[in-house]
């Protein structure tokens, strides 16, 4: 267990706890906003993103990197909505337009890179299922600043969001403007995805958003204790998983903390029940 | 009863939805401290009238004034209260958070609210009778329940006006009586309740004002009035006999 001591590893842990937290919070609110799917849009939507920013910078630096993936990710978002608004398609299917077509461009541009044996290419195949133990220093700085970003804004606009997810038109009628709160949303969402890429990769980093806020959603009714279990389920995921991957070697961290907060939601639904029979049984005696 | 001035005017409102038409040439004045129920067939453009009156829907042409001022100055006189299948039952909320949200717009973001707001939002709740459940989740309620919890963050947000649409959808007679009572205690004490209402047989019993409209207002005054006009089969196509006063 000496590993726990290891600054490396404590690096790798910081930066995964960073971004499970940030995407339970945020996933809280793509739950109640009905709107779950979206982070697997965001996901594979950020990838074409990566890879232009890699091909315009010449660069992996995760702060430039994230900035194409956001741009990238809220791009996708608009398409759905797009589709949805001018044409007869459900947003289900939108997204599941958008979230494979982003995907296949994605791994078009990854494909041209690789050919055109461009520099600084090692690791760019890795962001489908992520490698956090390749994190850096500067690559949790950037998370860290992105993060409490994040937290900020969140935290200063809590009660704007929440009035605006649950009542849009009572909330204009407050005052507060819908359109530029759900924007905001989908930026932090699309901010969120982003910076989690590297640890979860395209195809897991939803798991990452909605996992603990469906488990913590099992456990309470009101949206603010709400978001705190969530960004505790997300902590001990995160830390579980990045766990287990060192204490397997050479097994990959992202997929390791989605196998531990799916553990959380099936301890969730099963702890539920057993609490429900427990009041009822409390109550019959 | 003391004749009051007119709470809200409508002045030559038109709606148009892209090319369809969806209510025109509005004139309308309601009058203040008066349940006023909003009637007509399907698709005659009764909920398109009620968001205008919210401000949340703009229209195509003409202009709302509440209280002898244009309409987006008088706000926060105003609350709306939704459809129920419009609202998200399941949302993490409970009837509490529901009231509060209506006093936030007193206090910015990093200050808690005030306990002069704690105490006017738990006033609306016990006016409404929900002390004793205002920690359960809104989806754990029983329709009228439900429909109070919303009419409780009407009253604590100060509203005077109160537009409702078609409140009495999914709930029993009994509720639905419990819910024209609530409605009367609000009038008497000088709130004007503007609703969406659908049902013929018991509306002569509770509207003061009727507005019956069909794209456009057919006739608006008493109930009495518009409930016993030739307007009435004009607007349903039938001639219509209340089963019960």
């Amino acid at each position: 267990m000496s590993f726990l001591l290891n600054p490396v590893f404590l690096l790798v842990l910081l930066g995964v706890a960073l971004v499970t937290t940030s995407a339970s919070a945020i996933g809280c609110f793509l739950y109640v906003q009905r709107n779950a799917l979206i982070g697997e849009t965001l996901a594979h939507g950020c990838l074409p993103g990566i890879y232009c920013a890699f091909l315009l910078g010449g660069t992996r630096n995760l702060l430039w990197l994230t900035l194409g993936a956001t741009l990238s990710g809220l791009l996708s978002s608009l398409l759905v909505d797009l589709i949805v608004t001018k044409t007869r398609l459900n947003r289900d299917a939108a997204m599941a337009i958008v979230l494979s077509s982003m995907f296949g461009f994605g791994v078009v541009l990854l494909s041209f890179i690789q050919q055109a044996g461009l520099p600084n290419q090692n690791g760019l195949e890795d962001l489908f299922f992520g490698n956090a133990a390749a994190m850096s220093k500067n690559d949790v700085m950037t998370i860290g600043v992105l993060s409490s970003l994040i937290w900020m804004t969140l935290f200063a606009n809590f009660r704007k969001i929440q009035l605006v997810l649950f009542d849009s038109e009572f909330s204009e009628i407050q005052g507060v403007r819908p359109v530029v709160l759900r924007a905001l949303i989908s930026t932090l969402a699309a901010v969120s995805v982003a910076i989690g890429i590297q640890t979860a990769g395209a195809i897991l980093m939803a798991a990452l958003l909605i996992a603990p806020a469906a488990s913590a959603r099992l456990w309470t009714n009101r949206l603010a204790p709400m978001i705190v279990l969530a960004i505790i389920f997300g902590l001990i995921g995160g830390t579980l998983g990045t766990l287990c991957s060192y204490l397997a070697p050479k097994m990959p961290t992202g997929p390791w903390v989605v196998v531990c907060m799916t553990a959380l939601f099936c301890f969730s639904v099963l702890g539920r029940r057993v609490s429900i029979w427990a009041s009822r049984f409390r109550q019959s005696l | 009863m003391t004749t009051q001035g007119p709470c809200i005017e409508v002045q030559g409102l038109s709606v148009y939805y892209g090319d369809k038409e969806a209510i025109r040439d509005i004139d309308l004045s309601l009058p203040e401290g008066k349940i006023i129920g909003i009637m007509g067939p399907n698709g005659s453009g009764k909920t398109t009238l009620l968001k205008c009156m919210t401000g949340l829907l703009k229209p195509s042409s003409g202009g709302i004034k509440a209280f002898g001022k244009p309409l987006i100055s008088q706000r926060s006189q105003i609350s709306y209260i939704p459809q129920k299948d419009q609202v998200d039952w399941d949302f993490p909320l409970s009837i509490r958070d529901l009231v509060q949200m209506s006093l936030y717009r007193h206090v910015r973001w990093y200050q808690k609210l005030s306990d002069k707001l704690i105490k006017k939002g738990d006033e609306a709740i016990d006016s409404m009778g929900l002390t004793d459940i205002q920690h359960t989740q809104i989806g754990e309620l029983s329709g009228g329940q439900q429909q109070r919890a919303f009419i409780a963050r009407a009253l604590a947000s100060n509203a005077n006006i109160l537009l409702l649409d078609e409140p009495f959808t999914g709930i029993d007679a009994k509720t639905t009586d419990d819910l024209i009572r609530i409605f009367q205690t609000l009038k008497n004490e000088g709130k004007t309740i503007v609703l969406v209402h659908h049902d013929l047989a018991n509306a002569k019993s509770f509207l003061d004002h009727v507005v019956l409209l069909k794209k456009t207002v057919l006739k608006s005054g008493e109930a009495s009035d518009v409930l016993n006009s030739p307007e009435l089969v004009k607007a349903y196509g039938f001639s219509f006999q209340p089963c019960r006063n």
